[in-house]
This record gives structure tokens, sequence and C-alpha cells, in this order.
């Protein structure tokens, strides 16, 4: 039952999240665009470029659509609404969302063309930029939950949340969630004005709705992370549990969308050096903080 | 029970299945990806053992370190997309001979060994991950810290070694060749 | 596997990898189109790299055949689509002089303010474009409105905009990213041959991308204050020549710099003429701009240099 309830949630989600940003592309709120597009892009011819990797072409849009579902899987909308509450929860959605590299390296390599391959390698190396801001904020909450379980870090945050107490953590774990969902100013892999879509240029047809679907269940994925790593997941006055995990995490996402709208995408070599040289040592920082507050104030 | 020793079966067959593929396939992407989900089988394997934590962390690991073993072989390899139809074994008769001999020794240890009582009930994975947690900071952490620092001490030296020195008689010869 | 490598082309970071030649154009989301970029790749680094125009005019005109004045006018505007205005003005002044009119100040002052008119919509097209390239949509947005509304405003309303053109320079100096984005791409220092227009005033501050883009916002400026203090842009209409004849040259600045006409006229008739324009020079920048650069950066370099493939003539 809770899977097709958190199911029902997420496709919920992705659809508004798809007219949302329909809305500030083209400053139209149409309700019922993204299922048309979806059902046109069923229509069009599904284009297979010359030679490809036939395996990895097929797979590769996929998997990224099963891991950014698994992500998901042990992220709770309300105290016993969550798909499977694993005890290592926090280690689970970082073991998920790696494969959202492999997915890339797989649509990259697949298709056989320039674009797209230069796309996908170029993910490797934001994942270098990333991986670690990733993994270190989420170390500092679980270090405050004394747990992984997901449910039990929601708990933890009752009262005083996350992004108060760790406000360091989050705006790391924000900026390299953008980049794990490779949205604008991260998109270095899809590129339109450098690579031409990257990694999603030679896909059309089925195989791009597929795609599209993936990336958007990503981004709600990582911002319902966000939720319920800093935004206290479902505590909030008045409305029921689910209502405030589903508000706080579309808001997440609204806020990735909008801030890709009004930066330029970033450079490659700056986002590494940025990444390595101010990241990682701020998010160690992070850590002893949080270690100290976690032994020093009850 | 059953359906334990069912998935474990399903998840090593998967293993052993994907370990032929590295060998079967002459695209060196495909290689690496096929190792890849072969550990990441592996990784199954021992989530359906009971062990979360080892196999939440075996899974998420792999897909990274796979991931950056492929883009050395795209940078090193000729031919990585196995166009030219490369064929990935060699050494055949030296390494027939060695994989009957490790797997011999394999099912003689696992049907000799002294396993001990089968345990009913494994405890519980928050409890697992706690005790592992103690372990690896009690105990264990002078080994696995040195293990750490010698690890990251070796890859920069490897990288440091790599880097071809820079001087004017290597720099003369370079643009001679060119 | 030596043996194999031992004779590739070796990198600046000294790995062989086998090198692909990769077009970006002529319909590239990034680039203006009509242009081809033709790269040559090693990784993500470009090694070599030219540009070609598939638009581009043939500059000699067919042997023994006469056009007529106002054709020849028409037709040279309508090869420029994104600076029309500019080389009308041009055809028009090289005409002129060629049936020998003395120049009109009433008439020069409205066809300079069409100009400067015609050069803050080229800058904002520019941005336009720019912010495609980002992958910057606010800036896309907002150029692309604003550009439309100056193609269709009178003096002044264009006086009206000024605040709004005011903001969208501001916002772009406050905008994070776009400083270490553009800096240092694409560096043209001022000794550099053929250069002209915003590039060449550009290289004489830093000369890169970062200074192209403020030399641009600056000309916006500048072009309104000259507009708010001269009057009501006037379309270049040929003045009436009779049926002169002899030789003429102009010279206009355009948006993107300097165009040279001359042209013999025989009975009202254009006989031949020579067309010169900056981004017949500034195409060959291409090459020496991109090579060794991250493809990204290469592209942006590009870019910057506001190449229009209607204006390269071979």
């Amino acid at each position: 039952m809770n899977f097709v309830i958190v199911l029902v949630a997420l496709l919920g989600s992705v659809w508004l999240l798809a007219v949302i940003e329909g809305w500030t592309t083209t400053g139209r709120l149409r309700l019922t665009a993204p299922l048309l597009s979806g059902l046109a892009y069923l229509g069009r011819e599904s284009i297979v470029p010359r030679t490809p990797d036939r395996v990895f072409f097929e797979t590769a849009p996929v998997l990224l659509l099963i891991v950014a579902v698994l992500g998901a899987a042990v992220l709770p909308l309300a105290p016993t609404l969550v798909i499977a509450d694993l005890a290592t929860g926090a280690l689970f959605i970082n073991a998920a969302l790696a494969y959202v590299l492999v997915a890339l390296i797989m649509a990259g390599w697949g298709p056989n063309g320039a674009y797209a391959m230069i796309g996908g390698w170029r993910f490797l190396g934001q994942l270098i930029a990333y991986a670690m801001l990733i993994v270190m904020p989420i170390t500092a909450v679980a270090m405050r939950a004394e747990s992984l379980v997901t449910t039990v870090i929601v708990g933890s945050q009752d009262g005083l949340w996350n992004i108060v107490y760790q406000p360091l953590g989050f705006v790391l774990f924000f900026i390299a969630a953008m980049a794990l969902a490779f949205r604008a100013p991260f998109d270095l892999p899809t590129a339109p004005g450098e690579l031409g879509g990257g990694v999603d240029a030679e896909y059309t047809g089925v195989r791009l709705a597929v795609l599209r679907l993936a990336r958007l269940t990503l981004v709600i994925t990582l911002a319902s992370a966000t939720t319920v790593f800093y935004l206290g997941g479902w505590h909030g006055p008045l409305l029921p549990p689910w209502a405030w995990s589903l508000i706080k995490t579309l808001a997440v996402a609204v806020s990735m969308l909008l801030a890709g709208r009004y930066l330029p995408r970033i450079r490659e070599a700056d986002l590494m050096r940025w990444c390595w040289i101010l990241g990682i040592p701020l998010a160690l920082l992070n850590i002893i903080v949080v270690g100290l507050l976690v032994l020093v104030v009850p | 029970m059953y359906a334990q020793a069912f998935f474990v079966a399903v998840f090593g067959l998967a293993a052993i299945g994907f370990g032929v593929v590295v060998f079967r396939t002459s695209s060196m992407v495909r290689s690496a990806l096929a190792l890849l989900f072969s550990q990441t089988a592996v990784g199954c394997m021992f989530l359906a053992m009971q062990t979360e934590f080892l196999g939440v962390l075996q899974i998420m690991m792999m897909a990274t370190e796979m991931s950056i073993m492929a883009i050395f072989m795209v940078m090193f390899m000729m031919d990585p997309g196995g166009m030219g139809g490369m064929d990935m074994t060699h050494q055949k008769r030296f390494s027939i001979g060695a994989g009957v001999v490790a797997a011999g020794v394999a099912i003689v240890v696992a049907f000799w060994a002294d396993w001990g009582p089968v345990t009913a009930e494994a405890p519980d994975a928050a409890m697992q991950t706690r005790a592992l947690g103690i372990e690896l900071l009690g105990r264990s952490m002078l080994i696995f810290e040195t293990a750490g620092v010698t690890i990251l001490t070796a890859m920069i030296a490897a990288t440091a070694v790599a880097i071809p020195v820079q001087t004017t008689a290597n720099s003369a010869d370079k643009e001679d060749t060119e | 596997m030596i043996e194999v490598t031992k004779d590739l082309p070796r990198s600046a970071d000294g790995l062989a990898m086998d090198w692909m030649k990769v077009p970006f154009g002529p319909v590239f989301p990034g680039l203006p189109g009509g242009l081809k970029l033709t790269l040559t790749l090693d990784g993500d680094g470009v090694t070599e790299g030219q540009a070609t125009s598939l638009v581009g005019m043939i500059n000699e005109s067919e042997e023994g055949k006469e056009i007529d004045a106002e054709t020849f006018i028409e037709r040279l505007a309508s090869a420029m689509p994104l600076a029309s205005v500019s080389y009308r003005l041009l055809a028009c002044l090289a005409i002129e002089r060629a049936a020998g009119l003395e120049n009109d100040s009433a008439t020069d002052q409205a066809r300079a303010v069409a100009l400067e008119c015609e050069r803050i919509a080229s800058h904002l097209g520019w941005l336009a474009q720019t912010g495609r390239q980002l992958g910057f949509a606010w800036l896309t947005d907002r150029a692309a409105t604003l550009q439309l509304e100056i193609r269709r405003a009178s003096g002044k309303r264009l006086v009206e905009l000024t605040p709004a053109l005011q903001a969208l320079a501001a916002r772009l100096g406050r905008t994070p990213l776009l400083k270490s984005r553009l800096t240092g791409i694409g560096v043209l220092p001022s000794g550099t041959a053929g250069l002209s227009g915003p590039v060449a005033r550009a290289a004489d501050d830093a000369g890169d991308a970062w200074a192209r883009l403020w030399q641009r916002l600056d000309e916006i400026i500048t072009s309104l204050d000259y507009i708010k203090a001269t009057g009501e842009p006037g379309l270049p209409v040929l003045r009436n020549i009779g049926r002169g004849s002899g030789t003429g040259e102009a010279t206009v600045e355009t948006p993107r710099g300097e165009a040279q006409l001359s042209l013999i006229l025989e009975h009202g008739q254009v006989k031949s003429y020579r067309l010169d324009t900056a981004c017949s020079h500034h195409i060959g920048l291409v090459a020496t701009l991109v090579e060794g650069r991250e493809l990204g950066d290469a592209l942006v370099a590009v870019g910057s240099l506001d190449l229009s493939p209607w204006e390269v003539i071979s």
C-alpha cells in the first residue's frame, strides 16, 4: 500500500514540477501540457543512431528512472509512510544515486555520438566534484540523529530543523544535489549551448520521454532528500504530515529550478576547483562543528 | 529461509553471469560495466544474507570505482568500443588451469571447513551497523587508518610518478617527435 | 599498446588518444545560425578548429551585369539580416558619394540615430544568444524581449526604455558565476591584426569575453545617450541621384565593426562594387582562440566575437 501511495505522490510531484517548469519557460500555466507532450513523445519516431552500443543505449533511460525511484523508496512522507525503512537508509540513498553516474555514462557511450560521449564523461568529472559534498553533509546529519534510519533522522529534527542546526551542511548539500541532478547551472552533461543536448542529444521518441521523466523524478527525489535531511521532513503545524513533506519537497524542487534560470552554466574547471578547495574543507568543518554541538550541547 | 536461499542463488548466478560477460565482449567499456554489475550482484547477495550495511556499501562503492576504471580504459586503450573485435582473453591454458584449481580449492574449503552452528536469527541491521561502527572506531581503528593513509600515499605517489618531469632535454625531444 | 599509440599526436596532457573531428553548426543552439565551426577534439579539449560561413556573400559582382541603385541597396540590406539598417546606410552613402551628392545634415542625423538604434538591438540580440549558449535562461528572455521592443520603438520610446537597459547591465554585473565564466576566455590583445568594432575597443581593456560583454553594454548606454540628444530615427532612403556616374566609397561603423563599400556607378546603375566587413576578418581569429581550450571555453570565445555569418565575405 505504501508503495502505491509513495509512487503516486512521486508521479504527482513530477507532474507539478513539469507544469511549473513549463510556466517559467513559456509564461503560460497549462496543467495538461506535461501529459500532452508525454503522449506526443510516444507518437514520435524513436530513432536509433548508427552503430550504437545497443545494450547501453536502451538501458540508460530505464536505469536512471529505476535509480531515482529507488532513492525515493527510503525517504519518508510521514512517520509510517515510507516504502522501505532501512536501517541504513541514509547510506542507501547514496548507493542508489551513485548509479545516476552509471546511467549517464551508458547514455553517453551508447549512442556512438561525440556530443553524448563528451557529456557522459563530463559527468564523471562532475561526480568527483560533488560526491564528497553529498556524503559528508549526510554524515553530519546522521551524527545528530545518531542513526542512519531516515525516519529517525526526521524525528531528530523535532523542534529544531537541521537547516538551522547545520546551515553550512544544508548549503553544501543543496548545491551538490543540484550538481547530482545535473540541473542548471550544473547541467554540464546536457549543456544545450555547448553540446547540443549532450547525453540527451541522440534520444528521441519513447526513449526521450523515459529520460525526461527520469530526470524530473531525480530532481524530486533529491528535493525530498533535502527535505528529510534538513527541512524537518513531515514536521509542521496544522496540515497532515504527508502534506508538509510534499509542500517542502516541491518548494525545494522549484527553488532548484529557479536557481538555474538566473545563473549562467558554471565552468567545468571552476566547479572542480571550488568543490575541492572550498567545498570539502567546509564539509569537514561542518562535521567538526556538528560533532562539537552534539557532544557539548545536551 | 528458502526465499533467502533463492535470492542468494539468483544474485550469485547474476554475479557469475556478468563476470563471464567481462571476457565475452570486445568492448572495454562494456567489460568495465559488466564487472560493475557483477560486483553490484555481490552486494545484493550481502543484502540477501542480511548484512545490510556491507551490501549497501558494496553497491555504492562499486558504481563509482568501476566507472572510473571505465574512463581509464577509454584513456589508455586503443579501440575502447571494441569496434575491431578485440579478444579479451589471453594466456588461455594458464588461466583455465588456474581457474580449475581455484574452483577446486573453494569447493574443498566449503565442504571441509567447520562453519560452526548455523545462526538462526541474525541481529537486526541497526545493531549490526552499530557493532560495525564500534569495531571500526575501537579495536580495528589503527589498522583501518593505517591502510587508508597508505592507500592515499600510494595514490599520490603514483600520480606524481606518472607526470613526466619537464626538463629542457625531454621538451626538446618532444619537439623533435612533433 | 605502445606500438599502437606511438605515432599518434600528443595532446597537452601527454596522453595519446583518438582525436575526433566534430562539427558544431550550421544549426547549433550555442552558435549563430549559418556559422559552421569544425573542432578537432582531444577528449573535451580543442586541439584545432576553424569557422566557415555557409551563408556569406560572394564579393565579386557578376561580370558586365549592372544593377539598379535601388535594387542594389535592397539586396545588400536583405543579404545582411542581422544588421540590415547599417548596410542600407552603407550602400546609400556609397551611391550618393559616387553620384557626387553633398552631405545633408538633417538626413545624416536621422540616419545616425537609426544606426544607433540598430546597434542597441544588435547588441541585445548578441546578449540573448550568449544567454542561450551559457544556459542563462533569464538573460535570453530579457534581452530578446528588449530587442523586440527596441526594433519597434520610436526615439521617444527608446528614451523610456533607458532604465530597463541600465537595469539589465546592473543585473549582469551582479550575476554570480558570470564573471568567472567569461574572464580570461578568448583573449585578443590590442595589437591583434584585423580587430574592429566592439572587439577592438574591448581589446584596449582586458580583451577577453568579459571585457567584450561590458564594451557592448557600455555601447548600448552610449547609443541611448546619443539618441536622447539627437532625435527621431529615420530609415536610410536613397536621395535622388538622377543618372549620375562616378566612383564612391563609404565606411559605416556597424554593430560588429567597420564595414567599407566602394563601388562604381554608371548612369544610376551599380557597375561593380567591393565590400569589406569586420566579420570577414574576425572569423579568421577563431582558429587561434579555440586552440588548446576546453570545449565550453572555446565556444564561449567564439560566441563573444559576435560573428554574423551573413557578413562574412568570401
